[in-house]
């Protein structure tokens, strides 16, 4: 019994195994929890906060928030002040010289103006979420990075079996709008054709927070001198 | 010259439709893939109606009063009558009297002479005006639905005498019509119809909603994903320079 239990085994392994053999087709798990570990956005990885410091993604304290409001605040008054005088300059002047510089300063200012004014909105805005810029800023960073470590490594025709996050961090504190933007840029077809899979993908991988590679090109890896 | 009255003659017939409709919420149901077919940009001496500059005055309204708007330009027989519909716009400065005066002195010279205590006027001048007008076509539906567009841009630049902070603006202005229509712009084939700037606001003066579920149920158009496209955004491609 035992001795049948053994060769049903032994056959099991060459039903899986020769086809990938004889066709050159393989799986090989990559770590990329390393590759991510290098990359040098990752050096400004915050885990307490599941954000990036130095980036659009990191919490502004409220404090410095309003003192930059102040600054901007005053920069627009600081135009709107020198746009006035000069308005009052030209009207006196009655030169159509002296009007011609006017004007051509005053489209310098409302350029300034409305940088100025987009600038303040911005903030404002990050103010009402107390700070916490949203998701899409963090996005951007995590897909910038996605873009260096994992898309090199699917690249040439490799398929990506599985890249459920494999490390436990905090999950980032999510914006006030966040809620709203998911609902609108969601793609939920993707996310139901991926959750229709996902009994599939967890019987064939014993883990399936373990990223998988599937190759019909034995060439290509940085997963092989892991 | 011939043009121009043509021009002028559409744009009068589209601004009474504007007039005539009946205001909805702006929606749509449709994805659409325009593709640019027709465009034609034409230069003119000022713009047929002033809703470019109607936003810029009531952006100062919101901040300092003044009691009567000088719309300074070369003014056609459109444009001399345009500001006898403001009223009919629920902008803050529509309800003020407009007055269209021709180019002659500069705005800055205008401002001096009405530079007195008191609310004085809000002087605005429009030039290098362009009207553009383009035609769109649907890949989504094969090129069966279309879109007419007639935009028109231009320089403006605005002149507050006021007393206690005198004031000027240069802004770039745009503002249009939109028609969307499918194979025919006749009624009964006509999915909507919008303007810009109203209250800073896209706004849609025509939809026609049981005639777009019945083209969406046809197959005719493409119907649009809730998920994934923002509903908000659902305008026209940027038109060429």
């Amino acid at each position: 019994m035992r001795r049948c239990k053994n060769i049903l085994l032994l056959l099991s392994f060459f039903v899986v195994a020769v086809p990938l053999l004889m066709s050159g087709e393989t799986f090989r798990a990559v770590d990329f929890e390393r590759l991510l570990q290098k990359h040098p956005l990752m050096r400004k990885y915050d885990p307490e906060t599941g954000r990036f410091k130095e980036t659009r993604s990191e919490i502004i304290p409220v404090a410095k928030l309003q003192e930059r409001i102040a600054s901007i605040s005053a920069a627009i008054a600081a135009c709107e002040n020198e746009k006035s005088e000069l308005v009052l300059a030209t009207m006196n002047s009655g030169d159509s010289v002296s009007e011609a510089h006017a004007w051509e300063r005053i489209g310098q200012i409302d350029r300034q103006l409305a940088e100025l004014k987009t600038g303040l909105q911005t903030e404002q805005s990050l103010l009402a979420d107390e700070g916490v810029p949203g998701y899409d800023k963090l996005l951007e960073i995590a897909g910038q990075i996605y873009h260096e470590t994992i898309l090199p490594e699917i690249a040439t025709g490799v398929l990506l079996l599985n890249k459920l996050p494999r490390f436990v961090a905090t999950p980032p504190r999510p914006a006030g709008n966040d809620l709203r933007h998911f609902f609108y840029s969601c793609n939920g077809e993707v996310l139901e054709k991926y959750l229709s899979q996902a009994g599939k993908i967890a019987l064939m991988f014993e883990k399936t927070d373990q990223p998988i590679l599937y190759s019909a090109d034995r060439g290509v890896s940085d997963a092989k001198k892991q | 010259m011939r043009h121009n009255r043509r021009l002028v003659t559409i744009f009068a017939l589209m601004l009474a439709a504007v007039f005539c409709g009946q205001s909805l919420q702006a929606c749509s149901l449709a994805l659409h893939d325009w593709k640019l077919i027709f465009y034609r940009k034409i230069p003119v001496t000022v713009p047929f109606f002033p809703l470019s500059e109607l936003d810029v005055a009531t952006a100062r309204l919101e901040r300092a009063g003044f009691a009567r708007v000088f719309w300074v330009g070369s003014h056609n027989f459109i444009s001399a009558v345009a500001p006898a519909f403001l009223p009919l716009f629920a902008d803050k400065a529509a309800g003020l009297p407009w007055a269209a005066v021709d180019s002659g002195p500069s705005l800055m010279a205008l401002a001096r002479e009405n530079y007195c205590p008191g609310e004085g006027p809000l002087i605005i001048g429009s030039d290098g005006n362009y009207i553009k007008i383009a035609l769109f076509a649907d890949q989504n539906s094969g090129f069966g639905c279309m879109q007419l567009v007639v935009q028109q841009t231009g320089r403006i630049r605005a002149v507050h005498p006021d007393t206690k902070t005198p004031w000027a603006q240069e802004t770039n202005g745009s503002s249009w019509l939109s028609l969307i229509f499918y194979q025919l712009p006749v009624p009964g084939r006509i999915l909507s119809f919008s303007a810009y700037p109203v209250q800073k606001n896209r706004h849609s003066i025509y939809e026609d909603h049981s005639y777009v579920e019945t083209l969406l149920n046809q197959r005719i158009l493409k119907r649009r994903p809730d998920l994934v496209v923002d509903p908000y955004r659902f305008d026209f491609p940027e038109l060429p320079e």
